[in-house]
C-alpha cells in the first residue's frame, strides 16, 4: 500500500516534471518560433526511419564511438527488459498467462539483463577515469555536467546492485519464506510446513534458525507439497546466476540477516532508488532518453530548405544534447579556436549559449558578441550534425542562431560596418585595441613600402568586378583605397565598402604594374575593420543591455 | 596512387553529389582517396583573422605530411588557400614560430627541420592532378563515351589562378589546363570574356544583390556566345551557379551549370547513378 502511494506520488512528480520541461521549452521556443504554419507542418513532417535507427539501434552513436555504443546498448537493452518484464510484472503477467517472474527462463533473463546494465554502467564509469581518456578528447566539458552524468550512472548502478542483493537476501530469508507459505499454501506445523522447509533448505538454499537435521523429514511429502503450492511460479533459484552465488556467500550470516529483515531493507532500497530515478528523469542527464527520440524524429534540413527554415529555433532538440563533445572533436574550424581562444566557436559550447540566449535574450553582451563571432566562423560543413549521436540537426541550429542574433540586434560584422555612420566609425575611442590575440606583425597596410609606389593609374579599379557591377553602391575604387593609405587614413579605409565587398579575385593585384599587393592589402584592412566592428557592436550591445 | 582527399566544407553538406562524382572518377582512374581528419582550409577566415587562415592551411598540410600523402582538393578556393598558407608561412617568420608551436602541441610538424626525411606534401587541385599526374593523353585514352560537342564556357575559379606567384596553377588570364581537360571529353569549349572573372560566391552571403548582378551578367554574355553549359571545377562556383535563384537565371538564358568531375565521369562511361549516388 505504502508502495502504491509512493509510486503515485513519484509518477505525479514525473508527469509534472515532463509537462514542466515541455512547457518550459515550448514557452521559450515561442519567443522565437512565430510561424504557426511551420508548427503544423512539423507535426506531420516526421523522420520515422531516423527515429527507429537512432532510438532503437543508436546507429549514430555506433558510428561515432563503438565502446560508448556498446555501453549504451547494454544499458538500454537490459533496462527496457527489466522495466517491462520485471518492474511492471503485474501488468506483464496479466497479459501473458505463461509469464511468471520466478520460473525458467525468466530468472535467468532477469539476471542477464541486470548484468548487462551493470556492465554498461561500469564501462561508462571506466571511460570517465582520466587513465582511460583517449588523447583525441581535446575538448573540455563543463564540470557540473560531468557530475550530473556520473550521478545518474551511479544511481542506475545502485539500482542494479540493490536488485541483486534483494534477490540474494530473499533466497535465504526464512521470514520471507514464512510469508510466502502463509500467503500461497496455508500450511501449518501439522500439515507439513516443516517438511517443506527442510525441502527448501536442501534444494532452494533457504537458511533456517532451528536445526532440522535431527528431525525426521518426509521428503516425498515435501516434494509433492512443493509441486502443489510452489512450483507453478517458483523454480530452483540456481538459474539466477548472480544472485544465487551471492546468496550462497551470505549463507553463514543468514540468521542475522533474517533477524533484522535485511531483505526488506534491500527491498525498500531498491524501490526508493527506482522511484528516485523516475522522479528526477525530467531534470537529470537522463532526460536525453526522451529528448533524443524526439530530436531524431525531426526531418533533417537539406541545403535547399536551409533558407526557408532558418527562422525556426528547435529548442526541443537542443535538450537532447548530452554534452558528449563529438561535434567539437570533428569541428572544421577548430583551428580558429586554437588561435583565438574563443570557446563559442566549438559546437558543444555554442549549444549551451544558444539555449541560454533563447531564454534570456541578450543577457550578456560580451558572451553574445563572442557567440556571434564564433557562429560566423562556422562554415556549415555539417560534420557536427553528421556525427551528433543525439541526432540534433545542428546546421539548422547554427543557421537559426544567426537569425536569432540578428533579430535581437547583434548582426554580423559586415552588417555592422554598413550600418555604422562615418562619424561613428572614425571616432578616436573606437580605434582598434586588439582584443584577444594581437596580430603578430605589422601588416602590409602599415608598411609604407607596400603601397607608396602606387601611381594612381586605376588599372586595378578598371579590372575590378565590384566596381563594374556595383556602381551605385560601391564607394571607392581600389586605387582610392591605396590613396587613403598614402594619406595615412588607414582607419578610414577599413570602413570602406570596397574593402568589405572585395571578391578577393586578385585581378587588381595580378595586373598592378607597380607590383602592389592590392588584394592582400584590402583583405588585411578588412581583418582590422572586423575588430572595430566588433568593438562598436559590443558597445552598442552593452548600452542596449543597460537601457533595459 | 594514394592521395589525401581534401573535400573542403561545401561538399560535406551542400554539394554531396559533387563529392560523389569526384570519388567515382578517382575510383575509375585507380586512385585511392584517403580521408584524413582535415579541418577548414582557412579561406573563410582570410578576411577575418589572418593568423587563423594561415594556421588552418598549414595544419592540414602538416597532417597530410604526417601520413606522407599529397593533398588533392576539388575546390579552387581550398587549393588557393593552401598555397597561400605556404607562402605566408614561409614569408613571415614570427608567424611561422607561432604556428610551429601550436602544431607541436598536437604532435604535428610542417617545417623541414623535423622529420627531415619526409618531403612536405604537395598541393594539387583536381584539374592539375588530372593534367600533370594522370596525364592528358592517358586520360584521353580512357574516354569511352565522348559527349556531344555542345558549346561550353568555363568558369575558371579565381583563387587557383591568382596571384600566380603564389598559386602557380596556370596562366592567370589565359588558362589552358581546364580547356584541354574539357575538350577531351567531347564538349566544345568556346572563348568567353568572363571566363576568369569571379563567380560572385564570396559576397553571396553578405551582398546578395552584387552576386546576382554578376551572375546575370555572366549568364547573358555566355548566352550571347551561344553556350549551353557552364563548366565549373570549384565547389564554391558550382554552388553559386546551382542555387535556386541562380538556376532560374541560367535556365532563362538556356544554360546549365555542370561540374567537371561530373562531365568527366560521364565521358569515362561511369553510370549516372554511380555519379549521383556514389
Amino acid at each position: 500500500m505504502t508502495f502504491f502511494i509512493l509510486l503515485s506520488i513519484v509518477l505525479f512528480f514525473l508527469g509534472a516534471g515532463l509537462v514542466y520541461r515541455f512547457q518550459d521549452i515550448a514557452r521559450k521556443s515561442r519567443f522565437f518560433e512565430k510561424d504557426q504554419d511551420t508548427w503544423a507542418k512539423k507535426i506531420f513532417d516526421l523522420n520515422i526511419k531516423g527515429f527507429f535507427l537512432n532510438t532503437l539501434f543508436q546507429i549514430k552513436l555506433f558510428k561515432a564511438g563503438k565502446l560508448r555504443w556498446l555501453a549504451h546498448f547494454l544499458v538500454i537493452l537490459g533496462f527496457v527488459y527489466l522495466l517491462i518484464v520485471h518492474a511492471m510484472d503485474g501488468v506483464t503477467s496479466g497479459f501473458f498467462s505463461w509469464y511468471q517472474p520466478g520460473i525458467a527462463p525468466f530468472r535467468f533473463l532477469r539476471n542477464l539483463a541486470g548484468l548487462g546494465v551493470g556492465l554498461g554502467c561500469v564501462l561508462f564509469l571506466l571511460r570517465r577515469l582520466p587513465r582511460f581518456r583517449t588523447n583525441r578528447e581535446r575538448v573540455k566539458r563543463k564540470k557540473g555536467d560531468r557530475f550530473r552524468g556520473t550521478a545518474s550512472i551511479l544511481l542506475i548502478l545502485a539500482l542494479i546492485v540493490s536488485g541483486f542483493l534483494l534477490e540474494a537476501s530473499r533466497i535465504i530469508s526464512e521470514p520471507r519464506f514464512d510469508e510466502m507459505v502463509e500467503e500461497y499454501s496455508g500450511l501449518d506445523e501439522d500439515s507439513g510446513q516443516m517438511d517443506l522447509e527442510a525441502f527448501w533448505v536442501k534444494n532452494y538454499h533457504l537458511v533456517l534458525k532451528e536445526d532440522l537435521s535431527s528431525k525426521s523429514i518426509d521428503y516425498e511429502n515435501a516434494a509433492s507439497l512443493n509441486q502443489e503450492y510452489c512450483l507453478d511460479c517458483h523454480d530452483r533459484p540456481d538459474e539466477a546466476f548472480i544472485s544465487t552465488p551471492l546468496a550462497l556467500g551470505a549463507k553463514p550470516f543468514g540468521n542475522w540477516l533474517a533477524r533484522f529483515r535485511v531483505d526488506n531493507v534491500f527491498y525498500w532500497l531498491h524501490y526508493v532508488i527506482g522511484l528516485l530515478l523516475l522522479a528526477f528523469l525530467p531534470f537529470s542527464r537522463m532526460f536525453h532518453l526522451i529528448a533524443i527520440p524526439v530530436a531524431s524524429t525531426r526531418k533533417r534540413i537539406r541545403p535547399q530548405s536551409l533558407k526557408k527554415n532558418m527562422g525556426l529555433l528547435d529548442l526541443f532538440s537542443l535538450t537532447a544534447c548530452t554534452n558528449c563533445g563529438f561535434c567539437s572533436e570533428v569541428c572544421n574550424v577548430y583551428p580558429n579556436f586554437q588561435v583565438t581562444g574563443n570557446g563559442e566557436i566549438l559546437p558543444h559550447l555554442k549549444i549551451e549559449t544558444v539555449k541560454t540566449m533563447a531564454k534570456k535574450g541578450l543577457w550578456d553582451a560580451r558572451t553574445v558578441a563572442r557567440l556571434r563571432s564564433g557562429n560566423d566562423d562556422c562554415t556549415r560543413c555539417g560534420r557536427c550534425a553528421d556525427i551528433c549521436p543525439s541526432g540534433i540537426d545542428l546546421i539548422r541550429l547554427w543557421e537559426s542562431a544567426d537569425h536569432l542574433m540578428t533579430s535581437l540586434g547583434c548582426p554580423d560584422n559586415y552588417t555592422q560596418v554598413l550600418g555604422t555612420s562615418f562619424e561613428q566609425w572614425t571616432r578616436q575611442d573606437l580605434f582598434p585595441k586588439d582584443f584577444g590575440n594581437s596580430s603578430l606583425t605589422s601588416g602590409l597596410a602599415d608598411q609604407v613600402a607596400a603601397f607608396e609606389n602606387c601611381v594612381q593609374c586605376t588599372i586595378c579599379t578598371n579590372s575590378c568586378p565590384v566596381v563594374a557591377h556595383d556602381l551605385n553602391q560601391n564607394d571607392l575604387g581600389p586605387h582610392q583605397v591605396m590613396n587613403l593609405l598614402r594619406l595615412g587614413e588607414k582607419h578610414m579605409a577599413t570602413g570602406s565598402r570596397m574593402v568589405w565587398h572585395c571578391l578577393t579575385c586578385y585581378s587588381c593585384q595580378e595586373l598592378c604594374p607597380q607590383g602592389i599587393r592590392v588584394t592582400d592589402i584590402l583583405l588585411e584592412l578588412r581583418t582590422q575593420g572586423q575588430k572595430t566592428a566588433g568593438q562598436i557592436k559590443l558597445s552598442q550591445l552593452t548600452n542596449q543591455g543597460s537601457d533595459k | 596512387m594514394r592521395l589525401a582527399y581534401f573535400p573542403g566544407c561545401k561538399i560535406t553538406f551542400f554539394l554531396k553529389e559533387y563529392g560523389r562524382a569526384v570519388e567515382a572518377v578517382m575510383a575509375a582512374l585507380g586512385v585511392t582517396l584517403v580521408e584524413l581528419p582535415f579541418n577548414c582550409c582557412g579561406n573563410p577566415s582570410r578576411g577575418k583573422n589572418f593568423e587563423v587562415s594561415i594556421f588552418s592551411a598549414i595544419k592540414n598540410l602538416a597532417l597530410a605530411r604526417k601520413y606522407g600523402l599529397d593533398i588533392m582538393t576539388p575546390c579552387k578556393c581550398c587549393f588557393g588557400q593552401l598555397k597561400h598558407g605556404v607562402y605566408w608561412y614561409e614569408t613571415r617568420k614570427d608567424l611561422r614560430v607561432k604556428i610551429d608551436r601550436l602544431l607541436a602541441q598536437e604532435g604535428l610538424f610542417y617545417s623541414s627541420s623535423h622529420e627531415s626525411d619526409r618531403q612536405p606534401s604537395s598541393i594539387k587541385h583536381l584539374l592539375s592532378f588530372l593534367y600533370h599526374d594522370i596525364g592528358i593523353d592517358t586520360l584521353e585514352d580512357k574516354i569511352t563515351r565522348p559527349l556531344e560537342s555542345d558549346k561550353t564556357v568555363l568558369q575558371q575559379g579565381c583563387h587557383a589562378l591568382r596571384p600566380f606567384c603564389v598559386t602557380g596553377f596556370d596562366n592567370p588570364f589565359a588558362p589552358q589546363i581546364f580547356k584541354a581537360l574539357v575538350n577531351i571529353t567531347g564538349l566544345d569549349v568556346i572563348d568567353w570574356s568572363k571566363e576568369t572573372e569571379c563567380c560572385g560566391s564570396p559576397v553571396a552571403h553578405d551582398h546578395g544583390d552584387l552576386a546576382l548582378k554578376i551572375l546575370n551578367n555572366k549568364a547573358q554574355t555566355a548566352n550571347r556566345e551561344g553556350a549551353v553549359y557552364i563548366c565549373t571545377a570549384c565547389t564554391h562556383c558550382q554552388l553559386q551557379y546551382q542555387g535556386e535563384e541562380a538556376g532560374h537565371i541560367l535556365s532563362k538564358n538556356g544554360l546549365l551549370a555542370v561540374s567537371y568531375p561530373f562531365v568527366l565521369g560521364e565521358a569515362l562511361g561511369i553510370p549516372l547513378e554511380k555519379l549521383r549516388l556514389g
